[in-house]
Parts: C-alpha cells; sequence; structure tokens
C-alpha cells in the first residue's frame, strides 16, 4: 500500500499563513541543551537538519529568549541581538532544503526560572508578585514600561526570525509563561488596563501579537502555543484557553495545543506526559477547541506513531500533529511510515528520561533506546567497518542487543548468545510495573533492529569468551547484565527478606505490611511500591534519598508519587537499613545517625541496585582475549548507559 | 551484686512544655517523650557498674502507663538485662512510685538501687529518699561519684557550697546528678538485641500497693513571660527603680 492510501491525511500537505507544510508531522519546539552561549551551533544544525532529511512536515524551533530577562536556564537559545540571526538563517537552510518549514518559538517564562548560568538568583518578573512553586520564585511585577519593553523585543525577534528566513513564530503563551500569567487571574493581580478584566488580561498578548504583525506583516505565519487546560488547581482552565482563542484567532494563523503549567509539580507532567497517558490523550479537548474555531490546530502529546497521528487528524481532533519524541527517538519515522514500513519504526517509550531528563539536569538531548539521538556529529551514519569480522555478543539485554545490531550493521558477522529464554534484561521486569508496561517497548523495537541488521541470536546457550575466541570469534562482547545486591544486614529473626526484582518473576507477592528499602531512587522501589500496594498490601517506602523515585525524570517521579499517596503508602527518607528481627525493621537516620525503627513489619523487600556479574577476576583471566565488557556487567547502571555503552563497543569494531 | 534501676517517661528535654487551655495540666498530645535525663545516668552508672564487672545484673523498673515500655526498651539497648514494669494509667506520685519500688526491692534483693536525683516534669525530688525511708535503707543523693568498695559505697554528693563524700553499707539507695556521668546513646544493633531481652509486666495490685493520689492537680500556669530590660542611666535612678518599681529592695 501506498503512503497515500495508508496515511491518506497524515501526508496530505496543509496550509498555515504563507507556508505549505508538506505533512501534518510537526517537530514540536523543545530545548535540546545542544546550543552553547545562547547561539545556534552545528550540533543543533545537524541535529534538525536529520529530522527534515526524513521528512518532517515542520519544525517548530526550540524556545527563543526575546529579552534578557528570558534566561530561564543557562542555556537557552538568545533571539534579542541581531547577531543571532546568521545562526538562525543556518538551520532556516538546513531545514528548508529537504523541504520541512521551520518555525521558531518567541519566548518570555516570566516568574517560571529554573536556574542560571552563575547559579545565582535572576530577578523574575512576572504580571503581579505572585510567588511560583515549583522552582521557589518569587517574582516582581512589571512596571507598565517594563511590559512595553517585553513587548517590542517579540517584535523584534520575529523581525529578526524573518530577516534569517524562519517562516513562522509560535508565541509561547502554554505551560504558565509570561503571556499565561497575564491571562491567569491567579497569578495577574494587577488593577491596571493589564488586569482585572478578561479584555485586560488579554492585552498584553494583543501587544504582542499586533507589534509582531507590524514587523513581518503576512509574510510570516503567527501561531500561538497555549494549554487547553493547566491541570492544575493554580492554573487556568479550558474556559479561559477558549475565550483566548476566540478573541485572538483573527490576528492568529494557528494554535499549538498542549495542557499544563511549569508552574507546580502536578501542573508540569503535561509539559512531557509520561509514559502512564495514553496516546493522543488530548484529543478530547483540541476536538472541543477545534469546533469553537475555525483555526488550524496542532495537536500535541503522546502521539507516538504514524497510525496515531492519522487518526487525530481523521476524526478531526485536529489539522496537525506534534510528534516530538517519536522523532527524538526515531528521526527516520515519517521515510518509514511513507514507504509503508511502520514495523520499522522505533517507538518511543515515554520514559523521559534521556529527552527532558536530560534538559532538566542541563545536558544534551538524547534517546535511552537512541543515543545517536543528539549526537548526530558524531553517529549521524553508523558506517561500515573495513575489515568485517566474527562478533560474539555474550548476553542479551539492552546492551547487548544494540551492540550486536550496531556490530551487524556496520558490516560485522553477529551472533547474540543469551542464556535466557528471551532478550531484553532487566526491562523484562521494568515492563511488568504499574504504568510501566511500554518499557517493555525498548525490548520489541531493538529485537526488531536485531532481525534487519541479521544478527544470529541464539538463547538458552551459555558460552564463555574462552570457549568462543576458540571457536574462532574475533571480538566478544560482555553484555551479562547484574545481579540483585543486598546490603549488608543485620538479621535477628524470621522477618522474610525479597529481592524487588525476583518479586516480578512471578513469585507470590507479600502481602501485610511491606517495607520496601529502596537506595536507587529509580523505578523498582517505587514501581514495586505501587504494585503491593494495589495488591493490598499495607506499604512502608523507606528511601535512602530525599525523596522517592529520587533518580526519575520529575515528570515520571512526581505522577507515580502522586498515585503512591493516593493509595496510602507510606514514605521515609533518609533512610539506611540496619537490620531486621521478627516484626521489625531497623534504620538509621543518614543525616544524623538516630536511629528509626518500623515496627509490625511482616515483609521487608530490598531495591538496592545490581553488582556486576562479572568480577574483577574475570577481567584478568580474559586480559589476552579481545573482550569488551558493556552495561551492567561492567558497572550497574540505568538502560540508558547500557545502550549506549553497546552502541560505543560496536563503534570500535 | 544486682542493680535496681528506676527510669520514668517524661516529656523530651528538647521540647517545649505547652499547658492545657483549660490549665487542668500539661497537655501531652503528640508530644514527642523521652527517658528522663536523670535516669539515663542512672542506668550509665548501672551499665557501667557492670561492665567494671562490680555488678552481674542490672533490671529496669519503670511505673507508668503502657507506653512506658519505650523507656523499659531504651534502658535495655542502653545495657539493661531485664526489666520489670509496673503498669498503671493513673498518675502516679512519688509516693505510689516508691512503694511499687519498695516491694521490687524486697522481691529483687539488689544490692544498690539507682535513681534519678529528680524527674524533669514534676521536678519532685521525693521519689529516692522515699524508697529509702520504706526500706529502710541508707541513701546517698545527688551522686556525682560513686564508688563500690566490698560492702560499702562511697557516694559523693553535689550540695550547696562544695561535695560532700558519704559512705553506705550495701544494700543503698543511690540518686544520680548531672555529673555523675555522660549516658551513652543507645545503637542500633542494642536496641534490635533489646528487644529479645524479658520485659515483665506487673500491676501495683500484683505487687499490693496501692497507687491512688494522696494529692490533687490544682492548676497548672506556664511561666509568666519575661518583660523586656531597660536601661537606667544612674546609680540613684537603679536604687529608686529597685525600691519603688520592683520592690525588692526597702
Ligand atoms: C527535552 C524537551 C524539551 C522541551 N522544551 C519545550 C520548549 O522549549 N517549548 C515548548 O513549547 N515545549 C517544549 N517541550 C514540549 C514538547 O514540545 C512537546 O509538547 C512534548 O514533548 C509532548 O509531545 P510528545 O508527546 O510528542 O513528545 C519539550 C519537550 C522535551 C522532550
Ligand atoms: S528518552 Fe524515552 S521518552 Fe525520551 S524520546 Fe527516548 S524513549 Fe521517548
Amino acid at each position: 500500500m501506498s503512503a497515500q492510501e495508508l496515511f491518506p491525511n497524515l501526508f496530505s500537505p496543509f496550509r498555515i499563513g504563507p507556508c505549505t507544510i508538506p505533512n501534518r508531522i510537526v517537530f514540536t519546539g523543545h530545548d535540546t541543551c545542544l546550543p552553547e552561549d545562547g547561539i545556534v551551533n552545528d550540533a543543533l544544525v545537524a541535529y534538525l537538519e536529520k529530522r527534515a532529511r526524513h521528512g518532517t512536515g515542520l519544525i517548530v524551533l526550540q524556545v527563543s529568549g526575546v529579552h534578557e530577562s528570558a534566561r530561564y536556564t543557562s542555556h537557552l537559545l538568545m533571539a534579542n541581538d541581531d547577531a543571532c540571526i546568521p545562526g538562525y538563517r543556518r538551520l532556516a537552510e538546513a531545514c528548508g532544503q529537504h523541504g520541512s518549514v521551520l518555525f521558531a518559538q518567541l519566548f518570555h517564562p516570566g516568574r517560571e526560572i529554573m536556574e542560571s548560568s552563575d547559579g545565582l538568583r535572576p530577578v523574575a518578573y512576572s504580571a503581579s508578585g505572585v510567588p511560583q512553586e515549583r522552582f521557589g520564585v518569587m517574582p516582581r511585577g512589571l512596571s507598565r514600561a517594563g511590559i512595553h519593553e517585553i513587548v517590542e523585543s517579540f517584535a523584534a525577534a520575529a523581525r529578526r526570525m524573518c530577516l534569517a528566513g524562519i517562516q513562522g513564530v509560535e508565541i509561547l503563551a502554554s505551560h504558565g509563561y509570561l503571556p499565561a500569567q497575564f491571562l491567569n487571574p491567579q497569578v495577574n493581580r494587577r488593577d491596571d488596563e493589564y488586569g482585572g478584566s478578561f479584555a485586560n488580561r488579554v492585552r498584553f498578548l494583543e501587544e504582542v501579537l499586533d507589534a509582531i504583525r507590524r514587523e513581518v506583516g503576512d509574510r510570516m505565519a503567527v501561531g500561538l502555543r497555549l494549554s487547553c487546560d493547566e491541570r492544575d488547581e493554580q492554573g487556568m482552565g479550558q474556559d479561559i484557553a477558549i475565550e483566548t482563542l476566540r478573541h485572538l484567532e483573527s490576528r492568529l494563523d494557528y494554535a499549538s495545543v498542549v495542557a499544563g503549567t511549569s508552574a507546580t509539580l502536578g501542573g508540569s507532567v503535561h509539559i512531557v506526559p509520561p509514559m502512564s497517558y495514553e496516546s493522543a490523550y488530548l484529543s478530547k479537548e483540541s476536538h472541543s477547541l477545534r469546533s469553537d474555531l475555525s483555526l488550524p490546530l496542532i495537536l500535541t502529546g503522546r502521539i507516538n506513531q504514524p497510525h496515531e497521528a492519522e487518526e487525530v487528524i481523521r476524526s478531526g481532533a485536529a489539522d496537525l500533529c506534534g510528534m516530538t519524541r517519536a522523532l527524538i527517538c526515531d528521526p527516520a519515522m515519517p521515510a518509514k511510515a511513507r514507504r509503508n514500513d511502520a514495523d520499522g519504526i522505533r517507538a518511543c517509550i515515554g520514559c523521559n528520561q534521556a529527552c527532558i531528563g536530560h534538559f532538566h539536569r542541563g545536558i544534551p538531548i538524547s534517546c535511552i533506546q537512541y543515543p545517536e539521538s543528539g549526537r548526530e556529529l558524531l553517529y549521524d551514519d553508523l558506517g561500515r567497518a573495513e575489515i568485517s569480522r566474527r562478533v560474539a555478543v555474550i548476553g542479551g539485554g539492552p546492551a547487548g542487543m544494540k551492540a550486536a545490531m550496531v556490530a551487524a550493521a556496520r558490516g560485522h558477522e553477529v551472533t547474540l548468545f543469551e542464556a535466557g529464554r528471551r532478550l531484553g534484561g532487566q526491562a523484562n521486569q521494568a515492563q511488568l510495573l504499574p504504568g510501566r508496561s511500554e518499557f517493555g517497548g525498548l525490548i520489541t523495537n531493538l529485537m526488531e533492529e536485531l532481525k534487519r541488521a541479521e544478527v544470529e541470536v541464539a538463547t538458552q546457550r551459555h558460552v564463555t569468551p574462552q570457549a568462543l575466541v576458540a571457536e574462532g570469534f574475533e571480538r566478544v562482547i560482555v553484555a551479562t547484565g547484574a545481579r540483585p545486591y543486598t546490603p549488608p544486614l543485620e538479621l535477628l529473626g524470621e522477618l522474610p527478606v525479597s529481592q524487588a526484582v525476583a518479586l516480578l518473576d512471578g513469585a507470590s507477592l507479600p502481602g501485610g505490611h511491606v517495607v520496601i528499602y529502596d537506595t536507587q531512587g529509580d523505578w523498582v522501589g517505587v514501581g514495586v511500591a505501587e504494585l503491593l500496594a494495589r495488591e493490598g498490601a499495607r506499604v512502608t517506602l523507606a528511601v535512602n534519598g530525599l525523596h522517592p523515585g529520587e533518580s526519575l525524570q520529575s515528570y515520571v517521579r512526581d505522577s507515580t508519587v502522586a498515585r503512591l499517596h493516593d493509595l496510602g503508602v507510606r514514605v521515609m527518607t533518609y533512610a539506611r537499613v540496619f537490620g531486621a528481627d521478627d516484626d521489625s525493621v531497623y534504620f538509621y537516620h543518614t543525616g544524623g545517625a538516630e536511629p528509626m525503627v518500623v515496627e509490625g513489619v511482616d515483609h521487608l523487600v530490598l531495591s538496592c541496585g545490581g553488582e556486576p556479574v562479572v568480577s574483577p577476576e574475570d577481567e584478568d583471566r580474559w586480559a589476552t582475549l579481545p573482550v569488551t565488557l558493556v552495561g551492567d556487567c561492567l558497572a550497574p547502571r540505568t538502560a540508558e548507559e547500557a545502550v549506549y555503552d553497546g552502541l560505543k563497543a560496536a563503534m570500535a569494531i | 551484686m544486682k542493680i535496681l534501676v528506676a527510669v520514668k517517661r517524661v516529656i523530651d528535654y528538647n521540647v517545649k512544655i505547652r499547658v492545657k487551655p483549660d490549665h487542668s495540666d500539661v497537655d501531652l498530645t503528640n508530644v514527642k517523650m523521652a527517658m528522663n535525663p536523670f535516669c539515663e545516668i542512672a542506668v550509665e552508672e548501672a551499665v557501667r557498674l557492670k561492665e567494671k564487672g562490680v555488678a552481674t545484673e542490672v533490671v529496669a523498673v519503670t511505673v507508668g502507663p503502657k507506653a512506658a515500655q519505650e523507656q523499659l526498651r531504651t534502658a535495655l539497648a542502653l545495657g539493661a538485662d531485664r526489666a520489670i514494669h509496673v503498669e498503671s494509667d493513673e498518675r502516679v506520685e512519688s509516693l505510689g512510685a516508691a512503694k511499687a519500688l519498695a516491694k521490687l526491692v524486697e522481691e529483687e534483693q539488689p544490692g544498690l538501687v539507682i535513681l534519678g536525683k529528680q524527674a524533669i516534669d514534676t521536678d519532685n525530688n521525693q521519689t529516692g529518699q522515699m524508697l529509702a525511708a520504706l526500706t529502710g535503707l541508707p541513701q546517698g543523693t545527688f551522686a556525682s561519684e560513686v564508688a563500690v568498695d566490698g560492702d560499702k559505697v562511697q557516694v559523693t554528693r553535689e550540695i550547696d557550697g562544695g561535695l560532700q563524700t558519704v559512705e553506705l553499707s550495701l544494700p543503698a539507695i543511690v540518686t544520680t546528678d548531672l555529673r555523675l556521668n555522660e549516658p551513652r546513646y543507645a545503637k542500633l544493633p542494642d536496641i534490635m538485641k533489646a528487644k529479645k531481652k524479658p520485659l515483665d509486666v506487673k500491676s501495683p495490685a500484683d505487687l499490693g500497693v496501692e497507687m491512688a493520689t494522696r494529692t490533687k492537680l490544682l492548676k497548672v500556669e506556664p511561666p509568666a513571660e519575661r518583660q523586656g530590660g531597660i536601661k537606667v542611666g544612674s546609680v540613684d535612678e537603679l536604687v529608686d527603680k529597685l525600691k519603688n518599681e520592683a520592690k525588692v529592695i526597702s
């Protein structure tokens, strides 16, 4: 079947203002942390060019700060000086050469200031001095002169984008940023012409849009990104969103619909909704907006696969689909859909770890499944090895699968040996936790890639590097993983103690009062807590860290912690386990060494990470062999490091 | 030699005392409780005597509500060998406690009984002395040093203006002052082991003692707020204010 028959809507062109978008697939604006010093660099050009090359219809650039006070992190793009123009021009040319349309996001965060380059707290401005909860910011209300200056800075930035050859600008009024702060009566407490009535609260946006049109006229598409619902007590509901869009419709060429607000933990989950949200979960809201408006709409939020996007457009929920993580994870998704190869698409699993997770840590964007993402300058093409070799990979977890697949793609003859019945390693357990079933997609995707790279897979085979080398393999990659780690425990009684991951392997689940001890802050501790609580156990989650799920990306963490709260899971923080007797578990407080005792316990469950199955002695034994260790058998970390280890090891052969 | 140590559950000394709105008593709801600090010193002294080989067994005792078993467990974690809980939900007065302890002294026949000199809740400073009177044993109160020597114990007492050393023949009663020792903290291994040590629960009736109180609590007042100070300009002004405002000299 042709793309036209399979995806009749997705691959039909669409007009926004003066631009014709070749298809309905949109790479929505997302901060990559690739730029340094606020300007476009080679890494960002290569990152976006790759998505354009593989057929993305519309690319919306990551936010560009319009004013010095818009620096909400230390690594955003800035458009407040004409010196930025050549950089944007490079992007416009790089994307335009493949037929993609490029828009830019014009941005002022108002009070949503996360961090700064020198670590000091910058002065944050907002409609009024109403504190921001998530980052603990007390903003300063803007003077009228200040408002005017920022309005003009939006116009000046639009002019620069126009000069650079960018075809449209999108004002970020979503997620509680400055324009939303003016719209929200809980944040805007002004009593001048910018506050009070809706007509006054929308004035800021009117002035911004009018100033932009004054500069660029109809030569550019002008759009607005807006949360259809900020989904928080302190945020705006759908009524204000509808009123705003109706009011501004005549000034706009399109609207881009999302949900959530940056201002609170719960609201911010929707900025990048994790895997516990279903595909295209905002369709209903978008549908009702669309029936009220004649404005073209882009809908974004967990639209992962071309058939899902096709359905959103067919059903009339939106005109175009943001498919952002789908394209972070697989830049070639549009091309694959177009050539009817949906099975070949590496679907995003909504783990949030390496995309928005990296953003929050200030490091360049990537993807746990596809470490080449964000590293286009290094790995745009896997290339062919000069000499084709016989390569053995021992261990079929994510590290081994990625290594085998990349080595094969580079022209080697690869066999993957797995001791167990099936591939996937610890991802097999991860997918059994509540709301994490999609994590299994990691295995599905890698299996498909192995198949296509023609890796020979041998399961239920115990092999050693010595034997494989004797058999004629020229390189051996060892990826045998980790076993659960048990911390030193003083046991003075009969309290049953289990490993969390062992429970997932099908043993009967403990009931009664279960204490889970978690040193990792990863998905296992909180996941098992949720699982057991849902199965009716009374759960105490004792974490070694400062809060539960400490190493999870915050949207994943906060939506999970909220569910644990609903389930009545009791949380203890700063806990270091000491021991257990028949019915109590004993902890030290890690801050002050004060004992903490949990009584009336029926079961202790440990989630303390892993220890490598390959020992230093093994390493010495293999010293003369062409062996490389990757993943957890080298050092237990997460799936992200495992997959990247696999890529690097295979690239070195 | 066996040592009997009495401990009391009181409001943790780190916690500010609040009075109930109707002034009927101190407010104990959701307040952190702990072992009376002078009792901690008593336990420590007993445990040290055992560690030195002077004592062979340390028995901790409390008279009080069910929850006071927490303090017995603390004593066990600090090194006591076993514990006896005389459970009473009534308000415990010094005399009631002393009577219960006297019965236990009769049953247990300790060589030494160590108590705190007073409990920081009511600051009575009575139980040790009453116990000595009821049992007829010699007493060394406010101890800052305790040295057992054969069938005698030398107790250095903190008294106004200095120290006094008395020698008592054993068995004897000692109450502890602040400088006797610095109590150790309970460590987790010991807290765990403490749970396995024996803890006997008795009622006052088992001991044949009457816990009914002989005093009545009329009213509890928090200390008056301190007034801010003032600066006086001269000695004359100071004398004048002391005479006429503070009325402390005439
Ligand atoms: C790393 C990252 C950074 C983001 N930064 C922005 C941003 O700068 N501006 C914006 O409007 N949305 C931002 N978003 C939200 C995305 O545009 C998009 O709405 C979100 O990823 C949900 O779409 P998806 O489910 O297709 O990934 C960001 C998302 C990610 C993953
Ligand atoms: S890191 Fe996870 S959420 Fe982000 S793009 Fe990759 S698979 Fe999707």
